[in-house]
């Protein structure tokens, strides 16, 4: 047993290896695929293979008893199961699937990855598995594919080759595809509470500069809950010094190697976070890129996938 | 996982086989399935899984009882049953789990269609194929999404599909023959049995199936010449009349023959076939044996059809062997032997001693009944010619033989069918079960002559049939087993369906097969292929042309203005169309006007959707097209 597990095992990656080879020439990345003739594999089932040794059963107990109805039954099943290569066929055949924009996510939530179909009318029974997500099943086929992908270390990841499958109708036939999107995604650094700096704890002391009324917009970090309990009907928040030279971008510099690196990064990510939502314009330079102070989500995400390419 | 309404419809689709195979299973059996069968129903119902166990040991019990069945029923009958308990037991797991419901589908449909060894005239193929499609649905259930039930035109256009192809396997699929013999001891419901005892035909004479069918290709036969030959008996023991041991094989006298006709018979698990005279040729898969008689090669256990051609002559003597075999007397009936002798004084010749033969039995006051006292002396011949005088062919064949032996002329008994009745629709002849019928052959001048005793005594049974032949209160006996009233007429309508049936589906052989493909090939291939081929070129060029007109009209549109304004400049590959026609302004400025107006025109249908505007442009592109080629001309000129 092991030594057979052991013979088979390289040879069968080997061939594993060449065929995923031929794959990636027959259907190489792309962002829409529509699934055609020549990236369509049919193939029986198991219980295809059940089903034929039946209408062979049937064929010899109808011939040897020459009993014609007896036969019938078996080219009735015989056509049905010719017709069903058609069918499964069919079931795929046409399906076309788009890559979307590219999702995000951190590496204790991993994003979700959307796939949009068209020309999926009257199409059914599809199983969907693939090396980053769990398997997925769907009795009628959505307008758009939802894929939880695995957790996975931060950077931008492309999603696997994965398998479009369907047995449908009858179960006698598989017809199936391996798709390769171009769909990637992006992890972000797992973002750290950020370290209280020299500068904000100064700022973090409960000696507001200033007190202004709460307006809308306003962060609710700011906000002086004492006095919110107070006088409920009118909030006030801290103004800090911070806080008025808001137009002075705060700039990190990602400066640490080794493991360093992740801490640092992990805080960074904290931080960018913290700035967007605090509304401060930030910069950032690593060893291999300057990004110029700015705002807004844009910038936001590239600051992050800059810090996940790190 | 499974379907709701699945297991529903499996356990109302076992009931229906069960109602519908209940020839093949013995009483028993169909109890046993019943209970098991309301188990499963009333575990569904208060939604109780069975455990394993459970299952387990009732497929134990099963198996134990099919065992100790094993020996008294039929193999085929315990295999039908074995397949049947395991459908059932299958379906108390099949609840929850996909894998044991496909097992299911599999067994029933194997299940199904063995139904068809049973019985295979069309109301009971409709029902049963009425059961395959139910289990066809099953099979879709248990691939389709959970919730639905209704079958999409995709599926039912793929079942559609299914049809044609499934009755071109049937006619082109090349078939093998049996690869093993299969002999089934069942109880024959035919008069043909292995030997005539006086008696034997009265179980016979109430059924009222059908034995065969006849369909004659030109000349038909007078009634009274429907002796149909199916068993010669050549032994007689005192009681019974036994057929010759192993007699060999006669050959066929080719010769013109007045009557080709077609036979198919009804199973009767027995190798004697049916033949009218002299038999002259045969077609299908059938040998002539001894005395002229007809044979399958193997045991006729379903719907059987062969061809035969035959004269209305006597059957000739095979060899002397033959003669003196039919001489012999075992037994003695001292009186008919007295009586037998006494007749050949006055008549020389065999056919002279015929008719005196038949003139005793026309005097002697004889009379025809289906129920005549039994016979209980060792002399039963003495004791009915001379006793009874009552009694049915059985009766009036065995004594004929005796006496024609007793007297020095060879003579046997012929087991066979006389009659029938013509089907008013199809044109074809119907023997019934009730028209089995026992007669005489007797040896003259190398000749096996027929003497029918019966003629003489019931002269009508010949011509109109047993009923009335009868006695009264004995038709009113054998009339409790006939359908009447308007019934009857519908019911013979359903008989000339269920003929047609056999003839073209379940007698459907190689030989028929042989028969389409020398027809299909004798057609003109060369004018069918070429007509074919032209069809296929034609067929190219409407799909090539509506392709190009087939776009929408924009893309039309596109193209004209292409090929129209060709001559003012050709567009660049990165050009749009509204660049190209305002490059085509400012180059050309004498048609700046025209060209301004399609430019115009054409923004308003391409992106505005105005119809209107089609009509215009094309307007335009003609003037500008005419107006191009004039200025080329002046050009040239």
């Amino acid at each position: 047993m092991m030594l057979a597990k052991t013979l088979w095992q390289p040879l069968f990656n080997q061939f594993r290896r060449y065929f995923y080879r031929w794959l990636e020439t027959r259907q190489p990345a792309a962002a829409t695929v529509e699934l055609r003739q020549h990236i369509l594999f049919v193939f029986p089932t198991a219980y295809g293979g059940w089903f034929v040794l039946l209408i062979i059963l049937l064929y010899l107990f109808g011939a040897n008893y020459q009993n014609n109805l007896i036969l019938l039954c078996a080219y009735l099943l015989l056509a049905l199961f010719c017709c069903c290569i058609l069918a499964a066929f069919f079931n795929l055949h046409q399906l076309r699937l788009t890559a979307t924009s590219e999702p995000f996510g951190y590496p204790d939530s991993a994003p979700l990855v959307t796939i949009t179909l068209s020309q999926h009318d009257n199409k059914k029974m599809f199983s969907l598995s693939g090396p980053d997500f769990a398997p997925v099943f769907f009795d009628t086929l959505p307008a758009a594919l939802q894929l939880v992908v695995y957790p996975k270390s931060r950077g931008l990841h492309q999603l696997g080759r994965f398998t479009l499958s369907s047995c449908y109708p009858f179960g006698l036939i598989r017809c199936w595809s391996h798709i390769q999107l171009k769909q990637s995604y992006w992890i972000y650094p797992q973002p750290a509470l950020p370290a209280m700096s020299a500068a904000s704890a100064a700022n973090s002391a409960d000696y507001p500069d200033q007190l202004v009324p709460y307006q809308s917009g306003a962060p609710v970090s700011a906000m002086d809950w004492k006095r919110l309990a107070k006088n409920p009907w009118q909030p006030v928040i801290r103004r800090y010094t911070s806080y008025a030279r808001l137009d002075t971008p705060e700039h990190l510099v990602v400066t640490a190697t080794g493991s360093a690196l992740e801490q640092q990064l992990a805080q960074f990510c904290g931080l960018l976070l913290q700035f967007e939502q605090q509304g401060q314009s930030y910069g950032l330079s690593t060893p291999k890129t300057q990004i110029s102070p700015s705002r807004g989500q844009a910038h936001l995400h590239r600051c992050l996938q800059t810090l996940a390419l790190c | 996982m499974l379907n709701p309404s699945f297991v529903p419809l499996a356990l109302l689709l076992q009931l229906m086989l069960l109602l519908l195979l209940q020839a093949g299973l013995s009483g028993w059996a169909s109890l046993v399935l019943l209970c098991v069968l309301l188990f499963t129903y009333l575990s569904v119902r208060t939604k109780q899984t069975v455990r394993l166990r459970t299952i387990n040991i009732l497929a134990v019990l099963m198996c134990l009882l099919l065992v100790s069945q094993l020996g008294q029923q039929d193999m085929q009958d315990s295999m039908l049953q074995l397949l049947f308990f395991s459908a059932a037991l299958r379906l108390f797991s099949v609840t929850s789990h996909q894998q044991q419901a496909k097992k299911l589908v599999w067994v029933q449909y194997f299940l199904i269609s063995t139904g068809f060894m049973l019985n295979q005239s069309l109301w009971f193929a409709g029902a049963v194929f009425l059961l395959f499609f139910c289990n066809l649905y099953l099979h879709y259930l248990l691939f389709a999404p959970r919730q639905q039930r209704r079958i999409h035109w995709p599926e039912w256009r793929l079942l559609l599909w299914m049809m044609p192809l499934s009755i071109a396997l049937f006619v082109v699929f090349p078939r093998i023959p049996p690869l093993w013999q299969t002999e089934r001891q069942q109880q024959a419901q035919t008069g043909l049995a292995d030997q005539l005892s006086l008696g034997g035909i009265e179980q016979l004479v109430q059924n009222n199936s059908v034995a065969f069918r006849v369909e004659f290709s030109a000349e038909k036969p007078p009634q009274q010449e429907l002796y149909w030959r199916a068993k010669v008996f050549e032994r007689f023991n005192g009681r019974d009349w036994l057929p010759a041991l192993q007699p060999a094989a006669q050959p066929l006298l080719p010769s013109q023959a007045s009557y080709h006709y077609q036979m198919m018979v009804e199973p009767h698990f027995q190798r004697s076939l049916f033949s009218l005279g002299q038999v002259h040729q045969v077609q299908g898969q059938v040998k002539p044996v001894a005395a002229g008689l007809i044979e399958s090669y193997q045991q006729v256990n379903r719907r059987f059809s062969y061809g035969l051609s035959s004269s209305a002559e006597a059957v000739v003597q095979q060899n002397m062997l033959e003669a003196s075999r039919n001489l012999q007397l075992e037994h003695s009936n001292p009186k008919a032997s007295i009586v037998a002798l006494q007749l050949k004084q006055s008549a020389v010749t065999a056919s002279a001693f015929a008719n005196a033969l038949y003139q005793y039995f026309q005097t002697q006051q004889f009379s025809y009944s289906l129920r005549p006292p039994v016979l209980t002396k060792t002399a039963q011949i003495d004791q009915f010619l001379f006793e009874h005088k009552v009694g049915f062919c059985g009766h009036y064949a065995s004594a004929a033989a005796y006496l024609f032996r007793a007297a020095g002329i060879p003579a046997r008994v012929v087991g066979g069918y006389q009659g029938g009745s013509w089907h008013p629709n199809g044109d074809y002849l119907q023997v019934l079960q009730k028209d089995a019928h026992a007669w005489v052959e007797y040896l003259d001048n190398g000749r096996w002559q027929r003497f029918d005793a019966t003629a003489i005594v019931a002269p009508l049974r010949l011509t109109q049939g047993l009923s009335s032949a009868l006695p009264l209160s004995e038709r009113q006996f054998l009339e409790q087993m006939f359908q009447q009233g308007l019934l009857k007429e519908w019911l013979q309508q359903l008989e000339w369906l269920d003929y047609y049936w056999s003839v073209w589906v379940v007698s459907f052989d190689q030989n028929e097969q042989r028969f389409i493909w020398q027809h299909v090939a004798s057609l003109p291939w060369s004018w069918l292929g070429s007509g074919l081929l032209a069809c296929c070129v034609l067929a190219l060029a409407v799909y090539l042309l509506m392709r190009q007109n087939g776009s929408t009209p924009n893309q039309v549109l596109r193209r004209q203005i292409l090929r129209r304004l060709n001559s003012y400049g050709q567009k660049a590959d990165h050009q749009t169309i509204e660049c190209y026609l305002q490059r085509l302004i400012q180059l050309h400025p004498t048609q700046s006007a025209l060209l301004q107006q399609l430019l115009q025109a054409y923004q308003q249908f391409e992106f505005d959707g105005q119809q209107e505007q089609l009509q215009q442009c094309r307007m335009l592109l003609n003037q500008l097209s005419a107006r191009g080629v004039n200025r080329h001309e002046s050009s040239g000129s």
